[in-house]
C-alpha cells in the first residue's frame, strides 16, 4: 500500500485536535493533510476544531491595524502598470524603476506574445524543414537525371566515335582506290602501252586477262574477267624468270568475276620471262605452273 | 461604497480568488483587527505584526482558490491560515534566537481597539468573556497546554518537554481540552 493510500484509509482523528492548533509535528501535519485532501468527514471534523480554534482569538484584545498595513497590501496587489494621467501631481516621482527591457520582459504582452512566437518560430522552422526536404529530393532526382543524360550522351558519343572511325576507315579505304584506279587509268592511257593477253590453263574456262604494259616495262595494269565468281576473291599476280617466281601484286575481283589493279614490278618487265595469276598461294610453289589459272608470256621489247 | 460590503465571506471570498483588489479590501475590513490583533498578541512585536498581517493577507489573495466552500466557513480559514503563518514565523524567529521564554497570555498588556465602533466594541468584549468563560469550565492543565500551542506556537512535543510531562499526557490533554471547547462552543451557539 502507498503512503497516500495509506494516509487515505487510516483516518488520523486522533490527531485532528492538535492539527487545529498547528501543534503537531510536521511529520504528522504533512500526513494529516494529505488525508483531509481525500476524506471529508475528517475534513469537516477537523474544520469543527479549527473552527474552535478560530474562537480562541476572541480571548485577545482586539487591536486595529495602523493604515499603512491596508495601503501597502492593496499597492502590493494592484495592477502593475498605472496610466500617468492618474498619477497625482503632488506625488513624487517615483525612483528609477526597472528599464524598458525589464518591463517589457514583465509585461503580459510579452507573455502572451512569448508562446505565440514560439509558436511561430516552431511553424517556420517546420515549414522551413519540409522545404529543405522537397529541395533536397528535386535536387536528387535533378542530379540523377543529369548522370543518366552525360550516360546517354557519352554513350552517343561513344557511338558517333565508332562510326566516324568506320567512316574515316571507310573513306581512307575509297581514297586507295580511287588512287589505284588513277593510277591504273594514266597507265592506259599512254599512247606507247602494249597489251599483253592472260589465257586459261584449263580449257574450256571463260576466265581470261589483259596486262597493259607501260613503254619502259615499269608499270602495268591488269584486267581480269570470267574468274571464279566468289566475293572478295583475291588473285595473285606472278613473275617468272629462270624458273622463279616474283610476287608483283594482288588483284580484287568482284562478284561477277571481274577485277583491276595497277602493278609496281620490282624490275621491268622486260627482265621477266611470264606472267601469270594464281589463288592465295605463296611465293614457295612446288612448281612454276602449279596453281596457275591464267598466264601468258612477256614479250616486252 | 463599491458594493463589496454587501457580499457575505463566500461571495467575497470567490471576488478575491478572481483576483478583485476591492474584494481583499473589503475581506481586511472584516478580518483585518482579527488577523492584527492575533499577531500582535502572539509575536508581540508591533513592526513584526504589521508585516505578519500583510504577509498573511497576501497568502489570501494568492491561495484563496484553494478555499473549498464545502468543507468550511471562510471565517475559520482565514483565521486559521493566519494562525499557521505566525506560527512558522515564531518557531523560525525561535530557531535563530533560541529564546523559548514562554509567555503567560494573560499577562499581556490589553488595548481597546481604536476605531471600532461601539457596538462593535461591546459585541466583541462579550464574546471574549463568552470564550473566557468557555476556557474557565476547562481544567487548568488543560488550558495551559492550549495556551502553549495555540498562542506560543509550541508542539506537542516541545510542550511535553518544557512541561516535562509524557507525550502521550500531553496529547490527551490537547484532545479532551479542544473536543469540550468545541462541545461548549456549539451549545453556546445554539443557546
Amino acid at each position: 500500500m502507498s503512503s497516500s493510500s495509506r494516509a487515505i484509509a487510516e483516518h488520523p482523528e486522533d490527531l485532528l485536535e492538535a492539527f487545529s492548533l498547528d501543534a503537531l509535528d510536521p511529520e504528522e501535519e504533512l500526513r494529516v493533510s494529505d488525508h483531509l485532501e481525500g476524506c471529508l468527514r475528517c475534513a469537516l471534523l477537523a474544520e469543527s476544531y479549527q473552527q474552535a480554534a478560530a474562537f480562541l482569538v476572541s480571548t485577545v484584545e482586539s487591536r486595529t491595524p495602523p493604515d499603512s498595513v491596508r495601503v501597502e497590501l492593496l499597492a502590493a496587489v494592484a495592477p502593475p502598470v498605472r496610466p500617468a494621467r492618474e498619477r497625482s501631481a503632488r506625488e513624487p516621482l517615483a525612483p528609477p524603476g526597472p528599464s524598458l527591457l525589464t518591463r517589457l520582459l514583465d509585461s503580459r504582452f510579452l507573455r502572451v506574445l512569448t508562446p505565440v512566437t514560439a509558436a511561430a518560430a516552431v511553424v517556420m522552422i517546420a515549414f522551413a524543414l519540409t522545404m529543405n526536404v522537397r529541395t533536397s529530393d528535386l535536387l536528387g532526382e535533378l542530379q540523377d537525371e543529369n548522370a543518366s543524360l552525360r550516360d546517354q550522351l557519352d554513350s552517343n558519343h561513344a557511338t558517333i566515335t565508332a562510326n566516324f572511325s568506320v567512316v574515316s576507315d571507310s573513306s581512307d579505304e575509297a581514297l586507295t582506290n580511287i588512287q589505284e584506279l588513277r593510277d591504273a587509268s594514266y597507265v592506259m592511257a599512254m599512247a606507247a602501252n602494249q597489251s599483253l593477253l592472260l589465257e586459261p590453263l584449263t580449257d574450256g574456262s571463260p576466265s581470261q586477262g589483259v596486262l597493259l604494259t607501260s613503254a619502259e616495262g615499269d608499270r602495268a595494269v591488269l584486267m581480269v574477267s570470267n574468274m571464279r565468281r566468289e566475293a572478295d576473291t583475291a588473285y595473285n599476280v606472278w613473275l617468272f624468270r629462270d624458273g622463279e617466281r616474283h610476287w608483283a601484286g594482288t588483284v580484287n575481283v568482284d562478284s561477277r568475276g571481274w577485277g583491276t589493279a595497277a602493278l609496281e614490278p620490282p624490275e621491268s618487265l622486260s627482265q621477266f620471262d611470264m606472267v601469270g595469276l594464281t589463288m592465295d598461294q605463296g611465293p614457295n610453289a612446288s612448281s612454276e605452273e602449279e596453281g596457275l589459272l591464267l598466264q601468258a608470256a612477256l614479250q616486252v621489247p | 461604497m463599491n458594493g463589496y460590503d454587501s457580499l457575505d465571506d463566500h461571495q467575497l471570498l470567490a471576488r478575491v480568488s478572481a483576483q478583485e483588489p476591492n474584494a481583499l479590501d473589503a475581506l481586511y475590513s472584516r478580518y483585518g483587527s482579527a488577523v492584527y490583533s492575533l499577531a500582535m498578541f502572539m509575536l508581540k512585536d508591533t513592526g513584526l505584526a504589521e508585516e505578519a498581517t500583510q504577509d498573511i493577507f497576501l497568502n489570501i489573495w494568492l491561495k484563496s482558490g484553494s478555499f473549498k466552500p464545502d468543507r468550511g466557513q471562510p471565517k475559520t480559514w482565514i483565521m486559521s491560515v493566519a494562525h499557521h503563518r505566525v506560527i512558522d514565523l515564531i518557531r523560525s524567529r525561535r530557531r535563530t534566537t533560541a529564546i523559548t521564554v514562554a509567555t503567560d497570555s494573560e499577562d499581556l498588556e490589553r488595548i481597546p481597539a481604536a476605531n471600532l465602533p461601539i457596538d462593535e466594541q461591546v459585541e466583541r468584549k462579550l464574546e471574549r468573556e463568552r470564550i473566557q468563560k468557555s476556557l474557565a469550565t476547562l481544567p487548568e492543565a488543560q488550558r495551559e497546554v492550549i495556551r502553549m500551542a495555540y498562542f506560543d506556537g509550541y508542539s506537542q512535543s516541545e510542550i511535553a518537554a518544557l512541561l516535562n510531562q509524557p507525550l502521550g499526557t500531553v496529547k490527551t490533554r490537547v484532545r479532551l481540552a479542544m473536543q469540550k471547547l468545541r462541545l461548549v462552543l456549539q451549545e453556546n451557539v445554539v443557546e
